[in-house]
Protein backbone atom coordinates (compact mmCIF):
# COMPACT_ATOMS: atom_id res chain seq x y z
CA UNK A 1 0.00 0.00 0.00
CA UNK A 2 1.10 3.42 -0.96
CA UNK A 3 1.86 5.86 1.94
CA UNK A 4 -0.18 8.12 0.52
CA UNK A 5 -3.30 5.05 0.57
CA UNK A 6 -1.63 4.61 4.21
CA UNK A 7 -2.25 8.27 5.37
CA UNK A 8 -5.72 7.96 4.33
CA UNK A 9 -6.43 4.76 5.87
CA UNK A 10 -5.31 5.48 9.08
CA UNK A 11 -6.57 9.05 9.36
CA UNK A 12 -10.56 7.92 8.52
CA UNK A 13 -10.03 4.56 10.57
CA UNK A 14 -8.30 6.84 13.45
CA UNK A 15 -11.72 9.27 13.29
CA UNK A 16 -13.80 6.62 13.35
CA UNK A 17 -12.22 5.35 16.58
CA UNK A 18 -11.91 8.78 18.10
CA UNK A 19 -15.91 8.87 17.78
CA UNK A 20 -16.51 5.51 19.48
CA UNK A 21 -13.84 6.36 22.50
CA UNK A 22 -15.95 9.49 23.00
CA UNK A 23 -19.03 7.69 22.58
CA UNK A 24 -18.00 5.91 25.78
CA UNK A 25 -15.88 8.67 27.42
CA UNK A 26 -19.25 10.51 27.61
CA UNK A 27 -21.21 7.33 29.82
CA UNK A 28 -19.06 8.61 32.66
CA UNK A 29 -19.87 10.53 35.50
CA UNK A 30 -18.55 14.23 35.24
CA UNK A 31 -15.27 15.34 35.41
CA UNK A 32 -14.39 16.07 39.30
CA UNK A 33 -17.58 13.43 40.60
CA UNK A 34 -15.98 11.12 42.32
CA UNK A 35 -18.42 8.39 43.03
CA UNK A 36 -16.00 5.05 43.83
CA UNK A 37 -15.41 4.04 47.76
CA UNK A 38 -12.07 2.88 47.63
CA UNK A 39 -10.40 6.34 47.62
CA UNK A 40 -12.91 7.84 49.82
CA UNK A 41 -12.23 4.66 52.29
CA UNK A 42 -8.69 4.76 52.32
CA UNK A 43 -8.44 8.38 52.72
CA UNK A 44 -10.13 8.40 55.65
CA UNK A 45 -8.41 4.56 56.91
CA UNK A 46 -5.12 4.76 56.28
CA UNK A 47 -3.29 7.21 58.23
CA UNK A 48 -4.67 5.87 61.12
CA UNK A 49 -4.37 2.14 60.19
CA UNK A 50 -0.71 2.55 59.23
CA UNK A 51 -0.38 5.71 60.67
CA UNK A 52 1.52 6.92 57.21
CA UNK A 53 1.17 10.34 56.39
CA UNK A 54 1.81 9.18 51.61
CA UNK A 55 -1.10 7.47 51.23
CA UNK A 56 -0.51 7.04 47.57
CA UNK A 57 2.96 4.97 49.43
CA UNK A 58 0.72 3.06 51.49
CA UNK A 59 -1.06 1.67 48.59
CA UNK A 60 1.52 1.08 46.95
CA UNK A 61 3.82 -0.86 49.02
CA UNK A 62 1.20 -2.15 51.62
CA UNK A 63 -2.53 -2.60 50.52
CA UNK A 64 -1.19 -3.60 47.09
CA UNK A 65 2.22 -4.47 47.63
CA UNK A 66 2.09 -7.69 45.28
CA UNK A 67 1.25 -5.60 42.29
CA UNK A 68 4.29 -3.52 42.59
CA UNK A 69 6.47 -6.67 42.88
CA UNK A 70 5.13 -7.46 39.35
CA UNK A 71 5.44 -3.94 38.25
CA UNK A 72 9.20 -4.08 40.08
CA UNK A 73 10.01 -7.38 38.00
CA UNK A 74 8.66 -5.98 34.41
CA UNK A 75 11.55 -3.41 34.97
CA UNK A 76 14.01 -6.60 35.97
CA UNK A 77 13.01 -8.19 32.85
CA UNK A 78 12.85 -5.64 30.57
CA UNK A 79 16.76 -4.30 31.45
CA UNK A 80 17.58 -8.26 31.46
CA UNK A 81 15.98 -8.47 27.79
CA UNK A 82 17.89 -5.09 26.90
CA UNK A 83 21.10 -6.64 28.08
CA UNK A 84 20.42 -9.59 26.08
CA UNK A 85 19.33 -7.95 22.96
CA UNK A 86 22.16 -5.58 23.07
CA UNK A 87 25.33 -8.03 23.71
CA UNK A 88 24.12 -10.30 21.11
CA UNK A 89 25.77 -8.58 18.06
CA UNK A 90 28.20 -6.37 19.26
CA UNK A 91 31.83 -7.40 19.91
CA UNK A 92 33.82 -5.94 22.88
CA UNK A 93 33.69 -1.94 22.50
CA UNK A 94 36.36 0.27 22.61
CA UNK A 95 36.75 4.02 24.32
CA UNK A 96 36.74 5.65 21.16
CA UNK A 97 33.43 7.93 19.92
CA UNK A 98 31.83 6.40 16.93
CA UNK A 99 32.93 8.57 14.08
CA UNK A 100 30.58 11.74 12.67
CA UNK A 101 28.73 11.53 10.24
CA UNK A 102 30.04 13.21 6.49
CA UNK A 103 29.73 17.02 6.61
CA UNK A 104 29.83 17.17 10.36
CA UNK A 105 32.59 18.14 12.43
CA UNK A 106 33.26 16.44 15.80
CA UNK A 107 31.91 18.72 18.81
CA UNK A 108 34.25 18.84 21.67
CA UNK A 109 32.95 19.46 25.26
CA UNK A 110 33.07 22.83 26.56
CA UNK A 111 34.39 23.68 30.24
CA UNK A 112 30.67 25.41 31.02
CA UNK A 113 29.18 21.63 30.44
CA UNK A 114 31.59 20.22 32.89
CA UNK A 115 31.03 23.00 35.30
CA UNK A 116 27.01 22.36 34.97
CA UNK A 117 26.66 19.02 34.11
CA UNK A 118 28.92 18.46 37.93
CA UNK A 119 26.42 21.42 40.03
CA UNK A 120 23.69 19.01 38.17
CA UNK A 121 25.10 15.41 39.59
CA UNK A 122 25.28 17.52 43.24
CA UNK A 123 22.01 18.43 43.58
CA UNK A 124 20.33 15.52 41.37
CA UNK A 125 21.94 13.20 43.93
CA UNK A 126 20.66 15.12 46.85
CA UNK A 127 17.35 15.73 45.58
CA UNK A 128 16.70 12.29 44.33
CA UNK A 129 17.91 10.84 47.70
CA UNK A 130 15.95 12.58 49.49
CA UNK A 131 12.78 11.68 47.05
CA UNK A 132 13.64 8.24 47.65
CA UNK A 133 14.48 7.83 51.10
CA UNK A 134 10.70 9.71 52.28
CA UNK A 135 7.92 8.19 50.99
CA UNK A 136 5.62 7.79 53.97
CA UNK A 137 6.10 11.60 54.72
CA UNK A 138 6.27 13.36 51.35
CA UNK A 139 5.53 12.95 47.68
CA UNK A 140 8.21 10.33 46.58
CA UNK A 141 8.86 6.76 46.42
CA UNK A 142 11.39 3.94 45.40
CA UNK A 143 10.60 4.29 41.56
CA UNK A 144 10.21 8.17 41.25
CA UNK A 145 13.26 8.69 43.53
CA UNK A 146 15.26 5.68 42.12
CA UNK A 147 14.59 7.49 38.29
CA UNK A 148 15.88 11.03 39.55
CA UNK A 149 18.97 9.65 40.70
CA UNK A 150 19.78 7.39 38.05
CA UNK A 151 19.72 10.81 35.95
CA UNK A 152 23.20 11.05 37.73
CA UNK A 153 24.29 8.21 35.22
CA UNK A 154 23.49 10.27 31.95
CA UNK A 155 24.88 13.42 33.69
CA UNK A 156 28.07 11.81 33.99
CA UNK A 157 27.87 10.08 30.52
CA UNK A 158 26.63 13.89 28.69
CA UNK A 159 28.98 16.09 30.61
CA UNK A 160 31.87 14.68 31.29
CA UNK A 161 32.97 11.79 29.14
CA UNK A 162 32.38 8.25 28.56
CA UNK A 163 35.95 7.48 30.84
CA UNK A 164 34.18 8.79 33.69
CA UNK A 165 31.21 6.93 32.96
CA UNK A 166 32.88 3.78 33.19
CA UNK A 167 34.77 4.80 36.23
CA UNK A 168 32.64 6.09 38.37
CA UNK A 169 29.28 4.27 37.34
CA UNK A 170 30.29 1.05 36.06
CA UNK A 171 27.43 -1.26 35.10
CA UNK A 172 29.25 -4.52 35.65
CA UNK A 173 29.03 -3.46 39.55
CA UNK A 174 25.47 -1.93 39.37
CA UNK A 175 23.65 -5.66 38.53
CA UNK A 176 24.74 -7.60 41.76
CA UNK A 177 23.16 -4.30 43.51
CA UNK A 178 19.53 -4.49 40.80
CA UNK A 179 19.47 -8.50 41.69
CA UNK A 180 19.65 -7.26 45.67
CA UNK A 181 17.18 -5.28 45.47
CA UNK A 182 14.16 -7.51 43.55
CA UNK A 183 15.19 -10.67 45.54
CA UNK A 184 14.63 -8.02 48.62
CA UNK A 185 11.44 -7.35 48.08
CA UNK A 186 10.51 -11.29 47.92
CA UNK A 187 12.95 -11.55 51.23
CA UNK A 188 10.48 -9.10 52.89
CA UNK A 189 7.54 -10.44 51.79
CA UNK A 190 8.64 -14.53 52.88
CA UNK A 191 9.93 -13.42 56.24
CA UNK A 192 6.55 -11.52 56.80
CA UNK A 193 5.15 -14.65 55.46
CA UNK A 194 6.73 -16.83 57.76
CA UNK A 195 6.10 -14.29 61.08
CA UNK A 196 2.50 -13.77 60.49
CA UNK A 197 0.89 -16.13 57.85
CA UNK A 198 0.77 -13.61 55.15
CA UNK A 199 2.84 -12.33 52.58
CA UNK A 200 3.93 -8.68 52.73
CA UNK A 201 2.19 -8.60 55.73
CA UNK A 202 2.81 -4.98 57.76
CA UNK A 203 4.30 -6.47 60.58
CA UNK A 204 6.93 -4.34 61.77
CA UNK A 205 6.36 -1.45 64.82
CA UNK A 206 4.15 0.66 63.45
CA UNK A 207 5.85 4.21 65.35
CA UNK A 208 4.30 7.82 65.53
CA UNK A 209 2.47 9.53 63.11
CA UNK A 210 5.17 11.39 60.97
CA UNK A 211 8.34 10.22 62.33
CA UNK A 212 11.20 8.98 59.99
CA UNK A 213 10.97 5.45 61.26
CA UNK A 214 7.27 4.37 61.63
CA UNK A 215 5.14 2.62 59.06
CA UNK A 216 6.67 -1.06 59.64
CA UNK A 217 7.70 -2.84 56.39
CA UNK A 218 7.00 0.38 53.97
CA UNK A 219 10.51 2.18 54.61
CA UNK A 220 11.98 -1.09 53.94
CA UNK A 221 10.73 -2.41 51.01
CA UNK A 222 10.62 0.98 49.44
CA UNK A 223 14.66 0.84 49.89
CA UNK A 224 14.79 -2.84 48.08
CA UNK A 225 12.97 -0.60 45.54
CA UNK A 226 14.51 2.45 45.00
CA UNK A 227 18.26 0.11 44.67
CA UNK A 228 16.82 -1.84 42.13
CA UNK A 229 15.16 1.13 39.77
CA UNK A 230 18.79 2.88 39.83
CA UNK A 231 20.77 0.58 39.84
CA UNK A 232 18.35 -1.08 36.76
CA UNK A 233 18.38 2.66 35.22
CA UNK A 234 22.42 2.62 35.75
CA UNK A 235 22.72 -0.99 33.42
CA UNK A 236 20.37 0.79 30.92
CA UNK A 237 22.38 3.79 30.22
CA UNK A 238 25.56 1.67 30.65
CA UNK A 239 24.02 -0.40 27.61
CA UNK A 240 23.28 1.92 25.40
CA UNK A 241 26.45 4.18 25.95
CA UNK A 242 28.12 1.65 24.88
CA UNK A 243 26.50 1.14 21.61
CA UNK A 244 28.41 4.33 20.54
CA UNK A 245 31.81 3.51 21.15
CA UNK A 246 33.38 1.64 18.16
CA UNK A 247 33.59 -2.11 18.33
CA UNK A 248 36.85 -3.52 18.55
CA UNK A 249 37.79 -5.23 15.01
CA UNK A 250 40.07 -8.30 16.08
CA UNK A 251 41.20 -10.45 13.70
CA UNK A 252 40.66 -14.07 15.66
CA UNK A 253 36.65 -13.84 15.04
CA UNK A 254 36.66 -13.20 11.63
CA UNK A 255 34.89 -16.28 11.02
CA UNK A 256 32.27 -15.20 13.53
CA UNK A 257 28.81 -14.22 11.54
CA UNK B 1 -20.70 19.16 28.52
CA UNK B 2 -19.27 17.55 31.34
CA UNK B 3 -17.45 15.04 29.43
CA UNK B 4 -15.24 18.14 27.44
CA UNK B 5 -12.28 17.02 29.48
CA UNK B 6 -11.88 13.71 28.59
CA UNK B 7 -11.72 14.43 24.85
CA UNK B 8 -8.02 15.45 25.36
CA UNK B 9 -6.82 11.73 26.42
CA UNK B 10 -8.79 10.33 23.77
CA UNK B 11 -7.64 12.87 21.05
CA UNK B 12 -3.74 12.03 22.33
CA UNK B 13 -4.99 8.21 22.27
CA UNK B 14 -6.01 8.67 18.49
CA UNK B 15 -2.85 10.95 17.19
CA UNK B 16 -0.63 8.19 18.76
CA UNK B 17 -1.81 5.68 16.68
CA UNK B 18 -2.03 7.41 13.54
CA UNK B 19 1.14 8.40 14.02
CA UNK B 20 2.33 4.76 14.52
CA UNK B 21 0.50 3.48 12.05
CA UNK B 22 1.99 5.68 9.27
CA UNK B 23 5.61 6.21 10.41
CA UNK B 24 8.72 6.19 8.35
CA UNK B 25 11.06 5.71 11.01
CA UNK B 26 11.16 2.94 13.81
CA UNK B 27 12.31 5.73 16.44
CA UNK B 28 9.64 7.56 15.70
CA UNK B 29 7.37 5.03 16.08
CA UNK B 30 8.30 4.28 19.54
CA UNK B 31 7.76 7.73 20.73
CA UNK B 32 4.37 8.02 19.51
CA UNK B 33 3.92 4.48 21.45
CA UNK B 34 5.20 5.90 24.27
CA UNK B 35 2.72 9.14 23.94
CA UNK B 36 0.01 6.63 23.29
CA UNK B 37 1.09 5.30 26.66
CA UNK B 38 0.72 8.22 28.64
CA UNK B 39 -2.67 9.20 27.48
CA UNK B 40 -3.98 6.39 29.48
CA UNK B 41 -2.50 8.32 32.69
CA UNK B 42 -4.21 11.66 31.54
CA UNK B 43 -7.41 9.78 31.94
CA UNK B 44 -7.60 7.22 34.64
CA UNK B 45 -6.34 10.68 36.84
CA UNK B 46 -9.00 12.45 35.60
CA UNK B 47 -11.35 9.24 36.83
CA UNK B 48 -9.71 9.42 40.19
CA UNK B 49 -10.24 13.51 40.27
CA UNK B 50 -12.36 15.35 42.95
CA UNK B 51 -13.37 18.99 42.28
CA UNK B 52 -12.07 21.14 45.12
CA UNK B 53 -9.86 18.15 46.71
CA UNK B 54 -6.07 17.76 47.53
CA UNK B 55 -3.43 15.39 47.12
CA UNK B 56 -3.78 12.72 49.31
CA UNK B 57 -0.67 13.58 51.27
CA UNK B 58 -1.47 14.20 54.63
CA UNK B 59 1.76 15.99 56.13
CA UNK B 60 0.36 19.76 56.00
CA UNK B 61 -3.25 19.31 56.24
CA UNK B 62 -5.27 17.15 58.52
CA UNK B 63 -6.30 13.56 57.83
CA UNK B 64 -9.79 14.13 56.85
CA UNK B 65 -9.71 16.87 54.58
CA UNK B 66 -11.38 16.10 51.00
CA UNK B 67 -8.87 14.40 48.66
CA UNK B 68 -8.14 12.86 45.32
CA UNK B 69 -7.98 9.05 44.98
CA UNK B 70 -4.84 7.28 45.77
CA UNK B 71 -4.94 3.44 44.07
CA UNK B 72 -4.76 5.81 40.71
CA UNK B 73 -2.25 7.32 41.29
CA UNK B 74 -0.07 4.30 42.79
CA UNK B 75 -0.62 2.31 39.80
CA UNK B 76 0.10 5.69 37.30
CA UNK B 77 3.79 6.41 38.98
CA UNK B 78 5.02 2.71 38.83
CA UNK B 79 3.73 2.24 35.54
CA UNK B 80 5.35 5.81 33.71
CA UNK B 81 8.71 3.78 35.33
CA UNK B 82 8.28 0.83 34.18
CA UNK B 83 6.90 1.99 30.46
CA UNK B 84 10.54 3.67 30.25
CA UNK B 85 12.15 0.36 30.64
CA UNK B 86 9.78 -1.13 28.27
CA UNK B 87 10.73 1.76 25.82
CA UNK B 88 13.94 1.21 26.17
CA UNK B 89 14.03 -2.41 25.37
CA UNK B 90 12.20 -1.86 22.29
CA UNK B 91 15.05 0.69 21.10
CA UNK B 92 17.21 -2.25 21.55
CA UNK B 93 14.67 -4.14 19.32
CA UNK B 94 15.11 -1.28 16.70
CA UNK B 95 18.81 -1.05 16.88
CA UNK B 96 18.59 -5.03 16.58
CA UNK B 97 16.84 -4.34 13.36
CA UNK B 98 18.83 -1.91 12.33
CA UNK B 99 22.19 -3.80 12.74
CA UNK B 100 20.20 -6.82 10.83
CA UNK B 101 18.48 -5.84 8.16
CA UNK B 102 20.65 -1.86 7.30
CA UNK B 103 16.66 0.18 7.30
CA UNK B 104 14.98 1.64 10.38
CA UNK B 105 11.72 1.93 7.63
CA UNK B 106 8.95 0.33 8.91
CA UNK B 107 6.86 0.11 5.76
CA UNK B 108 10.11 -0.86 3.82
CA UNK B 109 11.06 -4.00 6.12
CA UNK B 110 9.61 -7.25 4.77
CA UNK B 111 8.11 -10.20 6.77
CA UNK B 112 10.81 -13.40 7.63
CA UNK B 113 11.04 -15.70 5.10
CA UNK B 114 11.83 -18.99 4.96
CA UNK C 1 -7.92 26.35 38.60
CA UNK C 2 -10.16 24.98 36.37
CA UNK C 3 -8.89 28.01 33.96
CA UNK C 4 -5.67 26.47 34.68
CA UNK C 5 -6.36 22.93 33.80
CA UNK C 6 -8.47 23.55 30.41
CA UNK C 7 -5.46 25.45 29.54
CA UNK C 8 -2.83 23.08 30.67
CA UNK C 9 -5.28 20.25 28.49
CA UNK C 10 -5.37 22.11 25.60
CA UNK C 11 -1.65 22.65 25.77
CA UNK C 12 -0.92 18.99 26.25
CA UNK C 13 -3.59 17.66 23.31
CA UNK C 14 -1.50 20.27 20.67
CA UNK C 15 1.95 19.39 22.12
CA UNK C 16 1.07 15.47 21.31
CA UNK C 17 -0.09 16.26 17.70
CA UNK C 18 2.93 18.30 16.99
CA UNK C 19 5.62 15.49 18.30
CA UNK C 20 3.49 13.17 16.34
CA UNK C 21 3.24 15.54 12.86
CA UNK C 22 7.17 15.99 13.16
CA UNK C 23 8.69 12.83 11.17
CA UNK C 24 12.15 13.53 12.09
CA UNK C 25 13.31 11.54 15.13
CA UNK C 26 16.19 13.93 15.71
CA UNK C 27 14.11 17.25 16.02
CA UNK C 28 11.24 14.91 17.52
CA UNK C 29 13.14 14.06 20.96
CA UNK C 30 13.33 17.88 21.76
CA UNK C 31 9.33 18.53 21.20
CA UNK C 32 9.26 14.67 23.31
CA UNK C 33 10.91 16.30 25.92
CA UNK C 34 8.81 19.86 25.79
CA UNK C 35 5.76 17.60 26.24
CA UNK C 36 7.06 15.67 28.96
CA UNK C 37 7.18 18.97 30.88
CA UNK C 38 3.96 19.64 30.33
CA UNK C 39 2.49 16.66 30.97
CA UNK C 40 3.73 16.93 33.91
CA UNK C 41 2.21 20.41 34.76
CA UNK C 42 -1.20 18.80 34.21
CA UNK C 43 -0.51 15.70 36.67
CA UNK C 44 0.36 18.23 38.73
CA UNK C 45 -2.98 20.02 38.54
CA UNK C 46 -4.83 17.09 38.76
CA UNK C 47 -3.48 16.85 42.35
CA UNK C 48 -1.07 13.76 42.25
CA UNK C 49 2.50 14.89 43.33
CA UNK C 50 4.11 11.27 42.48
CA UNK C 51 2.88 11.00 39.31
CA UNK C 52 4.54 14.18 38.13
CA UNK C 53 7.96 13.68 39.90
CA UNK C 54 7.87 10.05 38.28
CA UNK C 55 7.11 11.88 34.78
CA UNK C 56 9.49 14.43 35.09
CA UNK C 57 12.24 11.77 35.68
CA UNK C 58 11.40 10.16 32.92
CA UNK C 59 10.49 12.59 30.33
CA UNK C 60 13.75 14.64 30.69
CA UNK C 61 16.01 12.09 31.70
CA UNK C 62 15.49 8.01 30.55
CA UNK C 63 13.78 8.14 27.39
CA UNK C 64 15.65 11.14 25.75
CA UNK C 65 18.99 9.81 26.55
CA UNK C 66 18.36 6.20 25.22
CA UNK C 67 16.65 7.88 22.24
CA UNK C 68 19.67 9.84 21.57
CA UNK C 69 21.99 7.20 22.29
CA UNK C 70 19.97 5.03 19.48
CA UNK C 71 20.10 7.54 17.08
CA UNK C 72 23.89 8.18 17.21
CA UNK C 73 24.39 4.68 16.37
CA UNK C 74 22.05 4.88 13.89
CA UNK C 75 23.24 7.61 12.02
CA UNK C 76 26.99 7.24 12.49
CA UNK C 77 27.05 3.60 12.30
CA UNK C 78 26.00 3.82 8.95
CA UNK C 79 28.09 1.63 6.39
CA UNK C 80 29.79 4.23 3.93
Amino acid sequence: MTPRARAWVAGLSSVALLVVVLIGLARLPSFGVYRGPYGTVLDSVAPVQRKIQNVVTAVNFDYRGLDTMGEEFILFAAVAGLALVLRQDRRETTDEPLPPAPGRGEVGRTDAVRAFSLVGIALTSAFGLYVAVHPHLTPGGGFQGGAITAGIAALVFLGLGYRPFRRFVPQERAQPFEAAGAAGYVVVGVATLATSGAFLANTLPLGTFGAFFSTGTIPVINFCVAVEVVAGFVMLFGEFADETRVERVSPSREGDS
Amino acid sequence: MSWLPYVVPAWIFVVGLYGMATSRHLVHLILCLSITQSSTYVLILMVGYRLGATAPIFSDVLPGVRATDPVVQAVTLTDIVVGATVTALLLAFALRIYKTCGSVDPQALRPMQG
Amino acid sequence: MATLQGIALVLVAGAATVVVLVRDPKRQIFLYMIYGLIMTIVLALLQAPDVALSELAVGSVAIPFTVLATLVRIERGRPR
